[in-house]
């Protein structure tokens, strides 16, 4: 894969997610979607697995840097990084069972991943109240269930900006350069 | 295993330590946000106006030169209202100064119109980014306000060149300033201060709070039980009515600021009313914020009580963000 164009796409999703997403909301806090996550999944379908993985951590990562939190307003590093390594995971391992080039895939995928995405952020979530106490705990906002009810609902509504996002990074297929994930190499292509 | 079979699994397991740092140790790894989000600056300010545009900001429209706006009138009536509360806290003041309490000097206010950047990319993170920070002057706590009168948050935490905001509307907003939850003053009509107003909890963007007995420097008292059924005028609180902060714990050039409307009113326990606020402005729906600094120079009550459009807190002055 060549790296300048997702990083490119990756830097101008990241930057739109917080003012789209919050205009996609429903109502004052209902759900949210991601316009991120279809980039990572788009990516994990076509690329091989390393590739992936990778983009997948730096884009992770960079939600993580991105959002402040707790009263202290302290980033945390590493909830959405993994979240989406688990997401890429989720999309390569589900690569043999679907029409990767129908643009329903990665609506349906994009779900999927972020549900995944969603059940891993809790998860370390809860871990780290369950862990840290007193002023080293963090502060939750919200209920540990009603924070990942409010993310199921937002990763089902994900599926819906993956679908606009496949009119645009369909077309831009050939500047990704993905070479066929089961290692062959695009047709009349040297070894 | 070669190395780049064991770096994916390497890079992974040290993130996962990462994940699981407590807070006091995360503080280092903060100091990115403050790049990343200035990386992320030149397409979140257009976008973010663009969005509020298409939204419809809520400005209000261009009247006749004659005309006052809108924002003008509020505007005066806040400062009006923060005279008379002033003039309130100046007589409690004289009462206190006979019997040798410390004086407190007033600070002057200037407001810094900063961007709002965005919610962070994880928009469960609840706070607010807004590109002004301590090369502004802006500082931990400081009053964040829309159009200089409705109130909006306060900021959390100064960077060098962003601040991190928590909105009013954030569930967690008391929690983030020491368990202090504020209270205002339900307004009868445009300048009769009505019964005091207590939060009690934060949902789905409400303000949900109690009412209380006012004061002695309030002007009308609001009657329990008792007072009702000896027929005293019972001060009726409707939808629709404002309510300013009113509350010793924020500066005193804070002190009415309009935090919303009324929306709906309920009976509560031992006869007490509970009122829901909607806030006036939404933090999600805004391009632009003020950040009220104090400046550096206090102005002593010594020489008496400033006019309300002199150097006070009731006329604050601007300065715009170069």
């Amino acid at each position: 894969m060549k790296w300048p164009l997702p990083l490119i796409l990756g830097y101008l999703l990241l930057a739109l997610q917080p003012t789209v997403g919050e205009a996609l909301r429903l109502g004052h806090s209902g759900p949210a979607p991601s316009i991120i996550m279809p980039l990572a999944v788009f990516i994990a379908l076509f690329a091989n697995q390393r590739a992936a993985t990778w983009a997948a951590i730096l884009i992770g990562m960079s939600i993580d840097l991105s959002t402040l939190r707790g009263t202290d307003a302290l980033v945390v590093v590493g909830p959405y990084a993994l979240g989406y390594a688990a997401a890429a995971y989720f999309v390569h391992t589900s690569r043999p069972m679907v029409m990767r080039r129908n643009p329903l895939t990665l609506g349906v995928l994009s779900i999927g991943g972020e549900l995944v995405c969603s059940v891993v952020v809790t998860f370390i979530f809860a871990a780290r109240r369950a862990i840290w106490w007193g002023s080293w705990a963090d502060l939750p906002r919200h209920a540990l269930m009603s924070e990942l009810w409010d993310r199921i609902l937002g990763s089902l509504y994900t599926g819906l900006p993956a679908l606009a996002l496949a009119l645009i990074l369909f077309p831009l297929m050939p500047w990704f350069g993905f070479q066929d994930g089961t290692g062959r190499r695009p047709h009349g292509a040297r070894p | 295993m070669s190395p780049s079979r064991t770096s994916i699994p390497l890079a992974l397991i040290a993130i996962g330590l990462l994940a699981l740092l407590p807070r006091p140790a995360l503080r280092g790894l903060t100091v990115l946000h403050d790049p990343l989000t200035f990386l992320l600056a030149p397409i979140q300010e257009p976008v973010r106006k663009l969005t509020v545009w298409l939204q419809g900001s809520g400005k209000p429209p261009q009247s006749d030169a004659f005309a006052v706006t809108p924002d003008e009138w509020n505007k005066r009536l806040w400062e009006l209202n923060q005279a008379r509360q002033e003039a309130a806290e100046l007589r409690a003041l004289v009462k206190d100064l006979s019997r040798g309490v410390d004086l407190n000097p007033e600070l002057v206010v200037r407001q810094i119109a900063a961007p709002v950047i965005g919610f962070g990319s994880d928009l469960s993170g609840g706070l607010v980014t807004v590109r002004a920070g301590r090369r502004e002057g802006v500082e931990a706590n400081a009053v964040v306000v829309v159009r200089g009168v409705y109130l909006v948050g306060r900021v959390l935490r100064a960077d060098e060149r962003t601040c991190a905001i928590v909105p009013i509307t954030e569930p967690s907003f008391p929690k983030m300033f020491r368990n202090q939850k504020f209270s205002g003053v339900i307004m009868l009509d445009e300048q009769r201060r009505g019964p005091l107003w207590q939060l009690d909890s934060i949902s789905d963007g409400r303000l949900i709070g109690k009412v209380y007995d006012v004061d002695s420097a309030a002007e009308t008292p609001l009657p329990t039980a008792s007072t009702a059924s000896a027929g005293a005028e019972r001060p009726e609180i409707l939808p629709g009515m404002l309510v300013r902060l009113s509350d010793g714990m924020w500066p005193a050039s804070a002190q009415m600021l309009e935090i919303g409307r009324v929306e709906r009113v309920e009976p509560g326990s031992y006869g007490r009313l509970i009122v829901t606020i909607r806030p006036e402005q939404d933090l999600s729906h805004i391009g632009e914020v003020m950040i009220r600094v104090p400046e550096s120079t206090p102005v002593l009550i010594k020489s008496g009580p400033p006019l309300p459009g002199a150097d006070t807190p009731a006329a604050p002055k601007e300065k715009r963000k170069p």
